[in-house]
C-alpha cells in the first residue's frame, strides 16, 4: 500500500522502522554480513519501536506510564497480555491502512482477538528469511502442501498466511508434473489438504508422487490435529515420499480428544511417511505475533529468530524467573512495529539451551471460595430486555 | 430418636456468637487463625466475623426453618475453602434436617468449622470422609469438578444439594434527578459488598452494570474508586495466592492498555470503553464496569453464573430477572453479602422442604 504521508505523517516513522528491521534481519541471518558502525542492534530497534508506540498508541503509552517504565532498556518494557487483542484494537495506525486483519482462534466470535497488520510484506519477508535458515535449511525448492483448511480470499488466519507464503516462496509453481505456463495459485485446493469434510489423502499421495517425479523434497505444513486425522485416515498404510520430506508441525489440539500425545504423534508420522524424527520440525506462532519460532536441532527446543526475544516471566508480577524455571512466555517481537511489540501470553515456557521449551497453558487460579474463576470476556450485546425504571428518563 | 434439632442449632448459634465477639477466647482465636488460613487481612477477618457471620439469626427463624424441613436420618456437609463464615449457615441447614450431621471441613481452611464444632459442644460430627446412606442428604459446596466427583460416587437414594461457584452483579440506573440523590450511599454500599472476603464469595460483586449516560458512569466510577480507597485504609485487602495474583496482574495489565481503569488500594475499577460487554475480573477487589441500555439482557446472558444481583434505582429489575433467569438473591446494594436467613444462600439449587 502506498502511503500518503501528508495524510498520515506518523507512518513515515513506521516505514523507516520497517526498513531498518528488514536490514537488521537480513544482516543477522547472513554469516558473511559485516554490520556497519551505524547498524541496528536488537536493543536499538526495540527501543525505537517502543518509543514510536509510546508516542502514537494510547494503550501502550498508558501501560508504560502505569509501569513507570522509562523505555531506556528492553528489560523495562511494559508487558501487554494477549487479552488486549480481544478487547480493543491493538494498532498504532488507523484501520484504513490495514492490509490484513488476522483473527485468533476462539470457540466463539466474542472470544476471538484481532491483530491488524499494516505491512504484510514485512511479515512475509521475515517468515521467508527465517524459514530459509530453519525449516527449509538451505533447500530452495520443493513441493509444498498444507494439512490445513484452504485459506479464503480474504484470509484471516495468520497460520494460513504463513503457509501460503512458504508455498509461494519455496514452490511457486502449479502442482502439476509440467508446471510451465501454469501460474501458482495460493488458494489452489490441491495444496490445502484438510478441507472441512476430512483429509484429502489422495491429494497427499499426489503431492508425494509429484515430489518424487521432480526429485525434490516434499514439505508438509500441518497442524497437530490435522496430522493426527491424516494418520487415522491412513490407518497404518504408509505414504511413499522423498527421503528429504519435512513435516512442519504446529499447534495443539485445542481441547479436542486425541489418542496420541505429541511424541507418539511424531513417531507415528515418521513411520507413516518413512522419515526420521529429525525431519519433523515444530513451529510455534500466534496471531498476536508477527514472527514465529522453529524447533532447532535439539528436539523440543524452539529457537527464536534474531528479531524476536522470548523470556519466561512470573505470572504474579511479570518479573523474569530464574534461569531454567518455568514461566509465562514474554515476547518482544520487532515485527510488531504497528501493533504492540511487548506481549505476554498464557503459554508456559522454560528457557533452555538458547531457546525455549513449551510447557502448555498456564492454569487459572484455583477457586479458594465459591467465587467464579477469572473468565474474562463472556458476553456482548444480547436481545433487548424491558426498561428497569418506571420513571421517565431525561 | 428424640428431636433435639433446635437445641443443636442454638448451640451452633451460641458458638458463632462467641466467635463473632472479639473479646471472647473463641473470638480471639478465630481472628488469629483465620487470617492465616484465609489470606484475608486481620481487619478483613474481623469485618467478615462482625458483618457477615449470621450469628444474629433469631430462635424463631431457626424454628421456622426446622418446621419447613423434612426430617431425614442423616445429613452430610462437604465444605469448600473460605468464604469461611458460610460454614455456619451450611451446617445450620443440615441441622434443620437431621440430628445426625457429619461435616467434612475444607482441607485448606478447616478453622471455622473446627471452632464451631468445639464451641457448640459437638452439635455435629467432624469427619475426614463422608459416607451418606440412602434416604440421607448431602450438601456439597465447591467447584463444579468437586460436585461432579461427589455426585458420581453417591449411592442410590442419597439426595444431593449442590452449590457451585457463582458471582454477584450490581446494577445502578441513572436517576432523572440530576442530583442523583442516594447514589453516593449506594456506591459506598457496593464498595462494602466488594470488600467482604476480598471478593472470594459466590455473592461477591465482580461486575457492575450502569444504565445511563457516560457522565453518570464516570460519576459512579469516581465515587467507587474513592470509596474502595477509603475501605483499603479501614479494611486492607489481604494476600492473594500466587495464582490469584497472576490472574490479577493479567487483568490489571490488560485493563491499563484497554483504558479507563483506575487503581484503588490494591484493587482496580475498570470502565469498559465498549458498551454492553461483560468481562468477569479476577477476585481481589476488581470491578469491571459496563455501560448498557439493557442490563436485563446482559444479566440473562450470564444467568447461570449469577447468584446475587444488588441494585440501585432499578425497582423493576428483580421481577424482570426472576422471570428471565429464575430465583436469585435480589437485594439492595450493601446487602449482597448478608442475604436473609431463609434457606440456602444460593437459590439456584433450590431447597427441599416438606
Amino acid at each position: 500500500m502506498v502511503v500518503d504521508y501528508d495524510k498520515a505523517p506518523a507512518l513515515r516513522r513506521s516505514d523507516a522502522l520497517h526498513e531498518r528491521l528488514l536490514a537488521f534481519a537480513t544482516d543477522a541471518l547472513n554469516p558473511r554480513a559485516v554490520p556497519g558502525p551505524d547498524a541496528d542492534s536488537f536493543e536499538s530497534l526495540a527501543l525505537d519501536i517502543a518509543r514510536y508506540q509510546f508516542d502514537l498508541s494510547p494503550g501502550f503509552a498508558r501501560a508504560t506510564s502505569r509501569s513507570s517504565s522509562s523505555l531506556e532498556s528492553v528489560d523495562d518494557f511494559p508487558l501487554i497480555p494477549t487479552d488486549a487483542f480481544r478487547l480493543t484494537r491493538v494498532a498504532v495506525h488507523p484501520s484504513e491502512f490495514d492490509e490484513a486483519i488476522f483473527q485468533t482462534s476462539g470457540t466463539t466470535a466474542q472470544e476471538s482477538g484481532f491483530h491488524p497488520v499494516r505491512v504484510l510484506s514485512t511479515k512475509k519477508r521475515l517468515a521467508i528469511l527465517q524459514a530459509q535458515n530453519t525449516l527449509f535449511s538451505g533447500r530452495d525448492r520443493g513441493v509444498v502442501v498444507a494439512l490445513a483448511p484452504p485459506i479464503e480470499t480474504r484470509n484471516s488466519s495468520s497460520l494460513g498466511d504463513l503457509m501460503a507464503c512458504l508455498m509461494e516462496r519455496f514452490d511457486g509453481r502449479a502442482l502439476s508434473p509440467e508446471p510451465e505456463g501454469v501460474a501458482f495459485r495460493r488458494h489452489d485446493p490441491l495444496r490445502w489438504l484438510f478441507p472441512t469434510h476430512g483429509v484429502d489423502i489422495e491429494g497427499l499421495r499426489r503431492a508425494a508422487r509429484l515430489a518424487l517425479h521432480r526429485s525434490e523434497p516434499l514439505f508438509i505444513l500441518s497442524t497437530s490435529f490435522a496430522l493426527m486425522a491424516t494418520l487415522e485416515a491412513l490407518d497404518g498404510a504408509p505414504i511413499k515420499t522423498p527421503s528429504r520430506t519435512v513435516i512442519m508441525l504446529t499447534g495443539g489440539f485445542k481441547g479436542r480428544a486425541t489418542s496420541l500425545n505429541e511424541q507418539e504423534l511424531r513417531a507415528a508420522a515418521a513411520q507413516a511417511f518413512g522419515i526420521t524424527d529429525a525431519n519433523i520440525i515444530g513451529e510455534y506462532g500466534m496471531t498476536e505475533l508477527t514472527s514465529q519460532l522453529f524447533e532447532g536441532p535439539q528436539k523440543g527446543i524452539y529457537l527464536a529468530p534474531p528479531w524476536l526475544r522470548v523470556r519466561a516471566v512470573r505470572g504474579s508480577d511479570y518479573q523474569p524467573v530464574a534461569q531454567g524455571e518455568p514461566g509465562l512466555a514474554h515476547f518482544i517481537d520487532l515485527g510488531n512495529i504497528d501493533s504492540c511489540l511487548s506481549i505476554v501470553t498464557q503459554d508456559m515456557v522454560r528457557e533452555r539451551d538458547g531457546g525455549i521449551e513449551l510447557l502448555g497453558r498456564a492454569k487459572h487460579a484455583d477457586a479458594r471460595g465459591c467465587s467464579l474463576p477469572f473468565e474474562g470476556l463472556i458476553a456482548l450485546k444480547q436481545p433487548r430486555g424491558p426498561a428497569l425504571s418506571s420513571r421517565k428518563r431525561r | 430418636m428424640s428431636d433435639d434439632r433446635l437445641a443443636r442449632l442454638l448451640a451452633l448459634k451460641a458458638a458463632a456468637e462467641a466467635i463473632a465477639d472479639p473479646h471472647t477466647p473463641a473470638g480471639i482465636r478465630a481472628r488469629e487463625e483465620l487470617s492465616e488460613s484465609t489470606l484475608l487481612s486481620p481487619e478483613g477477618v474481623d469485618f467478615a466475623l462482625t458483618h457477615c457471620l449470621e450469628h444474629q439469626v433469631s430462635r424463631s427463624v431457626l424454628s421456622a426453618l426446622i418446621r419447613k424441613c423434612r426430617r431425614v436420618p442423616g445429613a452430610s456437609v462437604l465444605l469448600s475453602a473460605n468464604v469461611f463464615s458460610a460454614a455456619f449457615r451450611a451446617i445450620a441447614l443440615a441441622l434443620c434436617q437431621s440430628t445426625r450431621v457429619t461435616v467434612r471441613p475444607s482441607t485448606r481452611d478447616p478453622v471455622m468449622t473446627r471452632l464451631l464444632h468445639k464451641g457448640s459442644g459437638g452439635a455435629f460430627e467432624l469427619s475426614a470422609a463422608l459416607s451418606p446412606q440412602p434416604r440421607e442428604h448431602i450438601w456439597v459446596y465447591g467447584t463444579e469438578a468437586t460436585i461432579r466427583s461427589v455426585k458420581s460416587g453417591l449411592p442410590p437414594g442419597v439426595k444431593l444439594h449442590a452449590h457451585g461457584p457463582g458471582l454477584g452483579a450490581a446494577v445502578l440506573v441513572e436517576s432523572e434527578d440530576s442530583r442523583q440523590d442516594g447514589l453516593a450511599p449506594a456506591v459506598d454500599a457496593l464498595a462494602m459488598d466488594t470488600v467482604a472476603f476480598d471478593q472470594r464469595g459466590c455473592l461477591s460483586p465482580r461486575i457492575v452494570l450502569l444504565q445511563g449516560s457516560r457522565h453518570f458512569a464516570e460519576m459512579v466510577c469516581d465515587h467507587l474508586v474513592a470509596s474502595l480507597k477509603a475501605w483499603e485504609g479501614k479494611v486492607p485487602r489481604g494476600r492473594l495466592s500466587d495464582d490469584e495474583q497472576a490472574d490479577a496482574t493479567r487483568f490489571v495489565s490488560t485493563m491499563h492498555f484497554v483504558g479507563s481503569s483506575v487503581s484503588c488500594g490494591k484493587g482496580l475499577v475498570s470502565l469498559d470503553p465498549v458498551k454492553d460487554r461483560i468481562f468477569i475480573p479476577p477476585i481481589g477487589r476488581h470491578l469491571h464496569v459496563t455501560v448498557t441500555d439493557d442490563a436485563i439482557g446482559l444479566l440473562t446472558a450470564i444467568g447461570e453464573r449469577l447468584t446475587t444481583v444488588g441494585s440501585h434505582n432499578a425497582e423493576l429489575l428483580p421481577g424482570r430477572l426472576l422471570e428471565a433467569i429464575g430465583p436469585r438473591r435480589y437485594v439492595e446494594l450493601g446487602q449482597m453479602q448478608r442475604p436473609a436467613f431463609d434457606g440456602p444462600v444460593d437459590l439456584r439449587s433450590g431447597f427441599e422442604v416438606s
